[in-house]
Parts: C-alpha cells; structure tokens; sequence
C-alpha cells in the first residue's frame, strides 16, 4: 500500500447532499478510490448524527439542501466539532457563492460535477495535512 | 429600435447556455435546438411526464422548470425509475447552475437557486398549490419577464429535458445589456 493509499483509508468522510444520485455517486467513487467513507447525509440533521458518532476528519457538503442549507451547516458543524474540515460543493460558482462558502470556514470549493481528478486532488492534498500518521 | 424579447431570450441562451455537460460521469446532456417551449405545457400532463421547479432569488428572480418524459421507460421497474427521475432533478440542478454562474459572470448579476421540487401528475393538489403560488401565468405574460428556453437530450437514453427560465426583474431596459455586447 502506498503512501497516499495508506491515509485515504486512515481519513474519515462523509458526504452531504439531499439528492440521493449525487451523494451515492460521490461515496461510491470515493469508496472505490480508496477513501474511507463514514457515512452519508441527505440533510443537517443527519450530519449532526453521523459527526456527533464517527467523527469525520472532512465532510463534503451540497450547498443549496431544502432545510438548512451547507453554509448554515457548515459554520455549524465547524463550531461544533473542532477540527472538521468542510469541502463545499455546488452547481453554482459565482464569485458571491464561493466567497461565501469560503467565509463560513470552508477550506474548498468543488462546482458540479465534480470530476473524479479534482475531488481527489482536493482530498488528497488535505488528507496530507492531516497527519494521520503521526496520529495513528 | 426597441429589442424584441425574443431576440434578447436567444442572447441570453446562447451566452448561457452550455452545449455539453457531462453529469458526475454517469450521463451527458446534450443542447439541441429546439423552438421555444411554453412554459405552461412543461406541466405534467400525463403519467410519464416529471416536472421540477426551481425558484431563482436574487437579481434573477423568478422560476425554473424542467422536464423529462420517460414515455414507457422503466415504468414497470420502480428502482430504475426512481433512480432515473433522481439523475434527471440532480442533472437539473447541475445545468441550472452552470446557466446561472454564466449568467452571472457575464451580466454581474447575483443570483441562487432553491432546492428542486418535484411534481408528477398523479400530485395534483401540490400542482395547484405551485400555480397559485407561483402565479405562473402572470410570470409568463408579464411585460417585465424574459423567457429562456432550451431543450436537452440525454444520451444514456432517448428521454428528453427541456428548460425554461422566466426572468423577471433584473432585464429591465435600464439594465438590459445590448445584444451585440
């Protein structure tokens, strides 16, 4: 095993997002990759439960969801469980959008759809700032 | 001379509009011309038919819809159709976006999208609620909206997608780009 295969196992996820297709379609790919995936959220609710539980190192999240939207979850989630790192993901990417995301304590911005390269670039590059092995 | 509404409606699809987006890698939408498409008859009008709407806030205020019609496809297989309908308010959502962040981008407006609702024709009473609430006739009739329409095909499949985005403040003439821009 290598390297980077070694910590995406060792990196909790969870992914967010209140359409079935995209959250499954992301956990799959990531699961494929070698990611650990923790668990999966279709709204705040869930996210809280699965963080409160598994205490995930990123959690992916859709911004625009029905009930409490990723930005309000996110600061959320951040000011709840400390150390967290949010990667948000959205159709949309106007500048207001992503400075907001950003603003809210996000380290990342991901417009769908997502590639397969740039979701695992922007992971890997933060699962390296982890220090999962120091800590294993 | 005064630009029609039809030729602003064709600008604004094609600095907008994109041609090919691929969606999480599991299907392709794909633009085809198509004349416009009233806004009224993407209602569900039949069993086969899935309608989402989508409110736009912001400068670009006013409504979205989308539909496919799956005529006879998966009807007797719930699990692919469910998720077929799941990819088709998912892809929605996707290029929705991308029309917005283009629209944006390239008008300096500020806009969001609300999260999808879906309408079948079987929930009629939540059909009727829509219309009533989203006054949907005046939006369309009215002298300050701006209609979008588009169709999209996706290749998994013969089934096709058609959009409309009803603009209704942000085209006034004071802000209205020329078409030439």
């Amino acid at each position: 095993m290598t390297d980077i295969e070694s910590l995406r196992s060792k990196a909790k996820i969870l992914v967010v997002d209140d359409s079935d297709f995209a959250r499954k379609t992301i956990a799959t790919q990531l699961e494929n990759s070698g990611y650990n995936v923790v668990g999966e959220a279709a709204n705040s609710r869930q996210a809280f439960e699965v963080t409160s539980t598994q205490k995930p190192h990123i959690a992916l999240i859709d911004i625009v969801m029905p009930d409490v939207n990723g930005i309000e979850l996110a600061k959320s989630l951040i000011d709840n469980y400390d150390g967290v790192i949010i990667v948000m993901m959205s159709s949309l990417a106007q500048e207001h959008v992503v400075i907001e995301a950003i603003s809210s304590g996000a380290s990342d911005f991901l417009q769908k759809p997502i590639s397969k390269e740039s979701l695992e670039s922007t992971l890997d590059r933060i699962i390296k700032s982890l220090n999962l092995e120091e800590k294993s | 001379m005064k630009e029609s509404n039809q030729n602003r409606s064709l600008f604004y699809k094609s600095k907008s509009f994109p041609h090919n987006l691929s969606i999480d890698a599991q299907t392709r939408l794909g633009f085809i011309e198509l004349n416009d498409v009233n806004p009224l008859s993407l209602w569900p009008q039949r069993p086969s038919q899935y309608t989402c709407l989508f409110s736009l806030l912001g400068d670009l205020n006013g409504l979205a819809i989308t539909q496919v019609d799956i005529d006879g496809h998966f009807m007797a297989d719930i699990m692919r159709r469910d998720f077929f309908i799941d990819t088709f308010i998912e892809s929605s959502n996707v290029l929705l976006g991308h029309i917005l962040t283009n629209l944006d981008n390239r008008f300096s407006t500020v806009s969001m999208l609300s999260s999808p609702v879906l309408l079948t024709f079987e929930n009629e009473s939540t059909q009727r609620s829509y219309k009533r609430k989203k006054n949907i006739s005046s939006l369309i009739n009215g002298d300050d909206s701006r209609i979008v329409s588009g169709c999209y095909k996706f290749k998994l499949s013969d089934v096709k997608m058609s959009l409309d985005l009803n603009f209704s403040l942000i085209f006034q003439d004071k802000k209205l780009p020329k078409l030439d821009a």
